[in-house]
């Protein structure tokens, strides 16, 4: 299964691989999307869960959270392609996003007890 | 996935950059020119170069100006101007047309042609007149993060996927990297693949930090239109307010209707300067001209630390009092982001730096090219041995065509789009955009030869006519009416003699490897390696 994509062009014009290169085509695209999709979700969710606790003035905490944002991107994306399995890679995301989903809820659950 | 942490990052690697890399190769060759985008917009105004102004101080131009601008904008709700500096030499000024009276009329969208604007000598306050309309180097400038032929909103998204694709090839590229420090002495010329692969690690190790810096402070600077979950958050639908503590500064001020005379502006520059311990200034904005509740806004000039975000001064516009606290500063996260910002725009770059940036930049350029160009390499053989000698599959052809039209392409359109900045008839209609019509005739123009016959003739055209489009710009220069590299060098006109050492040496180098690319070959053997190497642009 070494490097898939690259050797799919020219060898799935021979009809016996077909079924493999579909298969690998599959959790390609499963990731992509996982990547794309979900490393967005995931930047967003850090981005606003630390934007929002930060200890310090609200537009430094801002921008601290949104500068980090950026770099929490591109390493769910190395996640996703880089853990071994598709529900690997997609289980790991929905747990990476757990946390900063609790800190938002229970920072706006404080907010409405207040 | 796929055997192993190194072997999914590479792969990662190579298709996360081959995939937006024809994007990219514009952004860094439209974003490297940019670092000259003064030097450019002065070579493409003539009419300048010779009626270089003598200098003068600055309170004496900023005086200069107003005379002007009391003359031609009275009534107008705001003037702006940049002082004249070592990297333009004329005084820019523009202001918002006063209203007309026929109000009631749908309100207008604002466009940049409804500012008036002239460009005037500091010494003698005469408004320099008949320079062509042009978009000089802005156009590359907005091109590079806005595209053009759609909205900027989109352009913007656009780039920003792209490059946020390229953060990931870059890290990727680090992981799947093994020998880092070794690569950097490693080159071997003429080996086919593993040249490619030497000149594609040459080009990106080299200038690594660079890379990392350009991509990541390039996402910095629309970082909240990409993640605003994080202003959303804290500040909900006050998005003004969170500008206004990022930004600083005064808010917009309501006009009294009382008429009052404007204080003189040059003493206002004098004053700013000496609060900044003598620092220059850099740009003015005066709101509500003539009116008693004028305010004048002095911006520091570029140069005297590497943020973004210059230390502003704002003065009433008729008592002179000062309006804002000089040693109001702003927190340490906001000062962050102005110098990430700062370094990716690059102003405050001596000429040294601005250069090595500038190499750097081409450096980005070659990677780039020399990346996308190692994938059809790579996969060659491969077509080979399946669909026998010569024959290519149809992904390899197209990646083949779209590296040769987004590469070479470029490098055919920049220059035509300079050629077309001085042969096009001064009163041309709607000058600057004919300019523009000109670069993208000319891409498409290559693109679609491209497609036709993606093969190394087609490379060895196409680099060969950039090259002598290139090459041939300082004689254009001396012919259309410009300061030829005599008069430029003989009398010390920096900018424009710089602009004409760089096109020559670009186009010498193009038309180098034009020469050096073997124009029948097999077609495993790949294109020599300097071609990708002079892949940039002035």
């Amino acid at each position: 299964m070494l490097s898939p994509i690259s050797d799919a062009g020219p060898t799935a014009e021979r009809a016996p691989t077909a079924t493999l290169h579909w298969r690998v085509r599959a959790a390609v695209a499963v990731r992509t999307v996982a990547a794309i999709g979900g490393g967005y979700l995931l930047a967003s969710l850090a981005t606003r869960a630390l934007a929002i606790t930060l200890p310090m003035a609200a537009v430094d905490a801002v921008v601290t959270a949104t500068l980090t944002g950026l770099v929490v991107y591109p390493c769910a994306v190395m996640w996703c392609f880089a853990a071994r399995t598709v529900p690997r890679a997609c289980l790991g995301l929905v747990a990476a996003c757990a946390l900063p989903t609790l800190v938002i809820l229970a920072h706006q659950g404080a907010a409405v007890a207040r | 996935m796929m055997g192993g942490l190194r072997l999914s990052m590479a792969w990662l690697h190579t298709w996360s950059g081959l995939l937006v890399g024809w994007i990219l190769f514009m952004v860094f060759a439209g974003g490297t020119a940019s670092y000259f985008r003064d030097e450019i917009t002065l070579w493409m105004k003539p009419e300048l170069h010779r009626a270089l102004p003598h200098p003068v101080t600055q309170p004496v131009a900023a005086d200069r100006a107003q005379a002007l601008l009391e003359q031609r904008a009275a009534g107008s709700p705001r003037w702006f101007f940049s002082m004249p500096g070592e990297r333009n030499p004329a005084l820019q000024a523009g202001w918002i047309p006063a209203p007309s009276k026929s109000a009631g009329d749908a309100p207008k969208k604002r466009t940049r042609r409804s500012f008036g604007s002239a460009t005037i000598d500091p010494a003698t306050g005469v408004d320099l007149g008949k320079v062509r309309a042009t978009q000089g180097g802005d156009f590359f400038f907005r091109l590079h993060f806005d595209l053009h032929y759609m909205s900027a909103l989109w352009g913007r998204w656009i780039v920003g996927f792209c490059s946020m694709c390229m953060l990931v090839a870059i890290l990727s590229g680090i992981v799947t990297h093994k020998r880092i420090f070794k690569d950097f002495f490693t080159f071997r010329p003429g080996k086919g693949q593993r040249s490619w692969l030497d000149a594609h690690n040459v080009t990106a190790v080299l200038a690594l930090p660079y890379h990392l810096m350009i991509t990541y402070t390039g996402l910095v600077t629309l970082m909240f239109m990409y993640l605003p979950s994080g202003v959303q958050g804290v500040y909900q639908d006050r998005t003004a307010a969170f500008y206004k503590a990022l930004n600083g500064g005064p808010g917009d001020v309501k006009p009294a209707g009382v008429p009052a005379t404007l204080m003189p502006l040059g003493a206002l520059v004098r004053q700013a300067s000496g609060i900044w311990h003598g620092a220059a200034v850099g740009r003015v904005v005066v709101n509500l001209p003539g009116d008693a509740n004028a305010t004048v806004t002095l911006t520091q000039q570029e140069g005297h630390g590497i943020s973004h975000d210059l230390p502003t001064i704002t003065f009433n516009g008729v008592t002179g009092a000062l309006l804002s606290d000089p040693a109001d500063t702003s927190g340490g996260a906001v000062q962050t982001r102005g110098v990430l910002y700062g370094l990716h725009v690059g102003r405050f770059a001596d000429p040294l730096v601005r250069a090595l940036f500038f190499l750097s930049g081409l450096a980005g350029c070659a990677m780039v090219a020399t990346g996308v160009v190692m994938w059809a390499v790579k996969e060659r053989p491969k077509h080979a041995r399946m669909l026998g000698p010569g024959r290519t599959g149809f992904s390899l052809r197209l990646v083949d065509a779209l590296n040769l039209g987004s590469i070479a392409g470029l490098l055919v359109a920049m220059p035509v789009f300079f050629w077309a900045n001085r042969l096009l008839p001064v009163a041309t209609q709607q000058r600057p955009e004919a300019e523009i019509l000109w670069f993208f005739t000319a891409w498409g123009s290559a693109a679609l030869a491209a497609f036709v016959m993606p093969n190394r003739p087609m490379w060895k055209c196409q680099l060969a006519l950039g090259g002598i489009l290139f090459a041939l710009l300082p004689v254009l220069n001396a012919a259309t009416g410009g300061a030829g590299l005599v008069t430029s060098l003989g009398q010390g006109i920096w900018p424009v003699a710089g602009f004409d050492l760089v096109s020559l040496a670009l186009g010498l180098l193009l038309l180098y490897a034009a020469a050096k690319l073997r124009s029948g070959g097999t077609v495993n053997q790949p294109a020599v390696k300097e071609m990708p190497l002079a892949g940039g642009a002035v």
